[in-house]
């Protein structure tokens, strides 16, 4: 076989596994994500579904404390809980402030207001708007695994 | 399947079982690290042994394989590093099967010098524990790494009696069960690998035969960690030999899988462990 014909087999499986993943991402959303492992992986799933679903009423902002707040506790059917665990809601404010449409209210838990902004989980925020059609295994970008706390 | 006969082979497996195998499984057994390893309950801290002992082979197999096939791509045919050391049934067939490079070095260069096996049975058994010992200080000046190389060495002492006797039984079952013993304790001695102290080592030892009363303990995935240990297994269980005979034809659309494979599910970047000797 030649090296020129290996190549294109290769990249044809390639392309048609990405692209299975691709469109079973589009079908199945967030039905085959990997089990978030580690606080990172929960922060880009948290961000991933914000980004992904309409625009809510009113969004929580904070850190670990805000986290913990389920939205089944509220009444409110609109309300998205944005807050990242071991992160800065001044991050989720900016986040939300790059998106087209704003909530109406945007709630925001002042314990840890003084921790900077993580820029690269905005820029991050800023490719998963790009790339709505992500991978199958993991939401893009990739993301890390292996264990979480019981 | 992962044999470097070819550059894009041997650079393709290389970069899988690093991205995919290796640093995936980092994620899991950097909680045996200590004091991480305190939250683990017992079963757990098997199953990370054994992980473990599938991480520092995709990791070193990988980085071996790139450097293969690199070589390959500049004229140079650099000699294979590993060779399926996890189906070995002795401890002195695992090295020859594992980190080749080292073990002739040592064999060539300090056992043959020390006289071998001429001058005696006890002085055979003293020399393989001398070039063990010392092969364990190779990677690093500490207790641990030499009471790996020891515990190596004692091994072989150990069996070097019974091969010619075990070999006269030859069938399955039995070399299956000598395999598994072989890789249960090449396994267990990764422990002074991963925890070079040695007080954490003999406490991460200990915790395997001791009861878990943490009421808390860490979770650990065993879907994902049979997902990432499956390459490992499927290459030492010879799927890759079928590959390169009877499926031959099938071996692009493996490797574009590993490719797209490697690309979803990289598992976050870290440095080769060899790269600390």
């Amino acid at each position: 076989m030649s090296a020129v014909r290996w190549l294109i087999k290769c990249g044809a499986a390639a392309a048609i596994v990405l692209i299975a993943c691709g469109f079973a991402a589009v079908r199945f959303g967030s039905g085959l994500q990997m089990p978030a492992t580690t606080t990172r992986d929960g922060t880009l799933i948290t961000l991933s579904r914000y980004l992904r679903e309409p625009v809510p009423d009113i969004v929580l902002l904070g850190s670990s404390i805000t986290f913990r707040l389920k939205e089944e506790y509220f009444a409110t059917r609109g309300l998205r809980n944005l807050a990242l665990a071991g992160g800065s809601p001044v991050t989720g404010l900016e986040i939300v402030a790059n998106q087209p449409r704003l909530p109406q209210y945007i709630l925001v838990e002042a314990n840890v207001v003084a921790r900077p902004t993580d820029i690269a989980l905005v820029e991050r925020a800023a490719t998963l708007n790009r790339f709505s059609f992500a991978p199958c295994g993991r939401q893009w970008p990739p993301m890390s695994s292996g264990f979480t706390r019981r | 399947m992962f044999r470097s006969s070819r550059p894009r082979n041997g650079i393709l497996s290389g970069f899988f079982l690093k991205l995919y195998v290796a640093n995936n499984l980092n994620e899991m057994t950097s909680y045996m690290s200590f004091p991480l390893y305190e939250t683990l309950q017992t079963q757990d801290r098997w199953l990370l042994v054994f992980l473990y002992s599938y991480q520092i082979y995709a990791d070193f197999f990988g980085y071996s394989a790139i450097a293969i096939g690199l070589g390959l791509l500049f004229g140079h045919r650099l000699p294979i590093n590993f060779n399926l050391p996890y189906i070995s049934i002795s401890f002195s067939e695992f090295w020859t099967r594992w980190h080749i490079s080292l073990s002739t070095w040592l064999r060539t260069y300090l056992y043959v010098p020390l006289g071998g096996n001429r001058h005696g049975l006890w002085r055979t058994y003293l020399n393989l524990m001398i070039v063990m010992g010392l092969g364990g200080l190779w990677h690093g000046a500490g207790l641990g790494y030499l009471m790996w190389g020891l515990l190596h060495g004692l091994l072989l002492v150990l069996e070097r009696p019974l091969l010619a006797r075990l070999a006269s039984i030859d069938f399955a079952m039995f070399r299956a069960a000598r395999m598994t013993v072989v890789f249960l304790c090449v396994s267990m001695l990764w422990i002074f690998f991963k925890l070079p102290n040695f007080d954490h080592a003999v406490g991460y030892l200990t915790g395997m035969f001791t009861p878990s009363t943490n009421r808390n303990p860490t979770k650990l995935f065993y879907s994902l960690a049979l997902l990432y240990s499956l390459p490992v297994m499927i290459q030492h269980f010879g799927l890759g030999t079928l590959f390169e005979r009877r499926l031959r034809w099938a071996e692009p659309y493996l490797f574009g899988s590993m490719a797209a494979l490697m690309y979803l599910e990289a598992g976050p970047e870290t440095s080769v462990i060899y790269f600390q000797f």
